[in-house]
């Protein structure tokens, strides 16, 4: 039992032999610097330059990086990824036509390139061509095996900054079913809800979040202003006194925080801020108390007659 | 509960359980023929120590012995001693690794670790399986058996890991919460995460791969993990130092500039008591500090809650009492697996030491305790911050 186990270690070790070090250890520009001493010395050596490109890249050196992953190209044609590279570096240089011409290419002969529709789609929302960049996030998001949550706010994004803030929507509805409510996805929804003033739909959008966080004090204090825009002043007040009584159940820790005072200042504000408005929910409610008032009272006068009959 | 094994050749998985190693009778188990295994066990019980075999549904491979058990993490908000292990940079797999873990070994000897960290650069140079197999595999055998830990992901980790698609051999390796499996908020990407142990909350950034913009996903996920924390110890980690003058400046390198400018102000807003990085490969401890997130040059004295040495039997502790919030304690923990000589002047810090050597908490109710072990086995630095 034992040996077999210790022939899986020994299978792995055995299979694991370290290979070259691809990177010393070191800051970047070290790095850079030996780098630039083995290029010198090996001057045809085409992975040289891609990683000396790479490390200029981290560096946010995108021209230098740019002329490395060039030198690359120049010295082996036909190394791999070099246009995707050059491609991901002139979308930050802002170059993105050119970028997106590399990309057409790169894609046309691998059409499975998810990084590179990613970038191609980076290419096109800064070019302003959305229906395009949007589909290129699509089809990522879609090859990607787990794509990032930031793939869908990109491209929700570029769809709210164009304007078109009800595909932006759908887009993130479409992102909550693939990764769950996160935070930052539901967050966006509720902002773009609420700038077009579908106060219910916000709501029904922070309703999605878990219960931890939706019953946290920020949470209510945010579906307390919703409501209050809506007009609903007593389920304002109530998501404002829950989140109060949320803060007050935190660790004293917790509770002093200088978000939760601040928070807590803000919703004291806003329920002294309800108060008018409040009264007047109850006053629109009084036709109905009325109603309700006189109709016992008849009862009562009713049953006065009848007792006294009785008595008679 | 996770637990995760590789074997040379595909078989299903089987993990069996319970509380005597004699008499496993609890099974959880995966049918998918696989090398890579990883079996999630439900339903265990809180702060329970279970005992534990690995191997297929032919044949057993290792465990059901005195060796081979974790404990569950306690429920969330209970007071429990705890003691959490910090390694930062300490995937160099020589001999300074294994000094460091040796002498962590003889100073915690049968009181065990509950939980440890990895502070990235986990297996240099660039992270690759290979590397994890002799910085991470073989260097910690018996501490992985036993506790969970939880890494972050270092540049070096990086060279070989993407962050945006959780692809690479760190996010192979590990599985980490995307749902909050563990407590907190769901992040939706290993990449960053929270979970809770006892009494106290954790986070985990990325400081080399996710976008650390405040508006960005990662920072939006922790102000609202942050906002919805009930447990009183709030404890962050990630990379890239927010103060450091090690073999990093953080004034003047971007990913360090960039954690003080966009996590520090959400941090502190919602009062973390201490922050863990690495990087720069020294041990670099603040003072109990708020509000500085400029460059060196801008600490001022209002800044520095408590500039004493936090420790009772010299200034005294630091303390954070009631609903008194605001003071974090900032640690550069990047010995682990190397030194490397630099100015060590940042203000901000008590102490700076050039020092192999790990950081052992030990959390016990309202009070926290960090000890800077280095690599004889000898505390070189600590200090306490106390709550009540």
């Amino acid at each position: 039992m034992r040996k077999r186990w210790q022939i899986g270690v020994t299978v792995v070790i055995a299979v694991l032999v370290p290979t070259s070090i691809a990177l010393g250890h070191g800051d970047v520009h070290e790095r850079i610097a030996a780098l630039t001493e083995e290029i010198e010395q090996q001057p045809g050596d085409a992975a040289l330059y891609v990683r000396r490109g790479s490390l200029y890249a981290l560096d946010e050196s995108w021209a230098q990086a740019l002329l490395d992953y060039e030198s690359a190209g120049r010295v082996e044609p036909s190394a791999p990824n070099i246009d995707f590279l050059k491609a991901k570096v002139l979308v930050e240089l802002e170059e993105n036509e050119r970028a997106v011409a590399l990309l057409d290419s790169v894609l046309s002969q691998e059409p499975e390139h998810a990084d590179g529709y990613l970038i191609r789609a980076r290419a096109h929302v800064a070019l302003g061509h959305i229906d395009e960049g949007t589909d290129d996030y699509t089809r990522a998001i879609a090859l990607f095996e787990r794509p990032a949550p930031r793939y869908y706010l990109e491209r929700a994004r570029a769809l709210i900054d164009a304007g078109r803030v009800d595909e932006a929507l759908a887009a993130l509805r479409e992102a909550v079913a693939d990764l769950g409510p996160l935070p930052s996805l539901v967050e966006l929804a509720v902002e773009e809800e609420e700038k077009r003033g579908h106060y219910e739909e916000a709501l029904r959008w922070a309703d999605l979040l878990s219960p931890t966080l939706r019953h946290s004090p920020r949470w209510r204090a945010i579906a307390g202003n919703l409501a209050h825009q809506l007009g609903q002043a007593s389920r304002a007040e109530d998501e404002y006194r829950k989140a109060l009584a949320a803060i007050d159940a935190l660790p004293p820790a917790r509770q002093g925080t200088e978000a939760m005072t601040a928070l807590r200042t803000e919703l004291t504000s806003r329920l002294e801020t309800l108060a008018p408005s409040l009264s007047t929910e109850a006053a629109s409610a009084y036709p109905t108390g009325l109603v309700g008032q006189g109709l016992a009272l008849a009862i009562l006068v009713a049953l006065g007659i009848l007792v006294v009959r009785v008595r008679k | 509960m996770v637990i995760r094994w590789r074997t040379d050749e595909d078989t299903d998985s089987v993990v069996a359980y319970g509380a005597d190693p004699t008499s496993l009778t609890n099974v959880a188990a995966s049918s998918a023929p696989t090398a890579e295994h990883a079996v999630r066990i439900e339903g265990l019980a809180a702060d329970t120590r279970y005992y534990y075999a690995i191997g297929s549904s032919t044949a057993p491979l290792v465990g059901a012995d005195d060796d081979h058990f974790f404990t569950t993490a306690p429920q969330p908000g209970t007071a429990r001693p705890t003691r959490i292990w910090v390694l930062g940079d300490s995937g160099t797999a020589n001999d300074n690794a294994r000094s460091v873990r040796d002498a962590y070994e003889s100073f915690t000897g049968s009181r065990g670790t509950d939980l440890w960290l990895m502070l990235g650069d986990n297996a240099y140079s660039d992270g690759t399986d290979n590397e994890y197999q002799e910085a991470v595999f073989d260097m910690y055998p018996d501490t992985l058996r036993n506790a969970v830990l939880w890494p972050t992901l270092g540049n070096h980790d990086g060279h070989s890991a993407d962050s945006a698609t959780q692809t690479g051999p760190y996010y192979d390796i590990f599985t980490l919460p995307t749902a909050a499996e563990a407590g907190g908020v769901p992040s939706g990407t290993e990449a960053y995460y929270a979970f809770d142990y006892a009494n106290v909350h954790f986070v985990c950034l990325d400081s080399y791969d996710s976008d650390p913009d405040p508006d960005g996903p990662m920072m939006t996920w922790m102000e609202n993990d942050l906002a919805a924390t009930t447990q009183p110890w709030i404890v962050a980690f990630w990379h890239h130092p927010p103060y450091s003058k090690g073999s990093h400046d953080s004034d003047s390198e971007g990913s360090l500039e960039d954690m003080r400018e966009f996590a520090l102000p959400i941090l502190e807003a919602y009062g973390v008591d201490l922050v863990l990085s690495g990087h720069s490969h020294s041990y670099e401890r603040s003072m109990l500090l708020n509000g500085h997130y400029g460059p060196s040059g801008t600490l001022t004295g209002s800044m520095m809650i408590d500039s004493g040495d936090g420790r009772e039997g010299g200034d005294g502790a630091y303390r954070k009492p009631g609903a008194t919030t605001e003071g974090a304690v900032y640690i550069v923990a990047g010995s682990s697996g190397k030194t490397s000589s630099a100015s060590l002047d940042h203000p901000a810090m008590y102490i700076s030491l050039l020092e192999l050597g790990s950081v052992v908490l030990d959390v016990d109710d309202t009070r926290l305790e960090a000890t800077f072990l280095d690599d004889a086995g000898s505390a070189q630095d600590s200090f306490t911050i106390q709550k009540d």
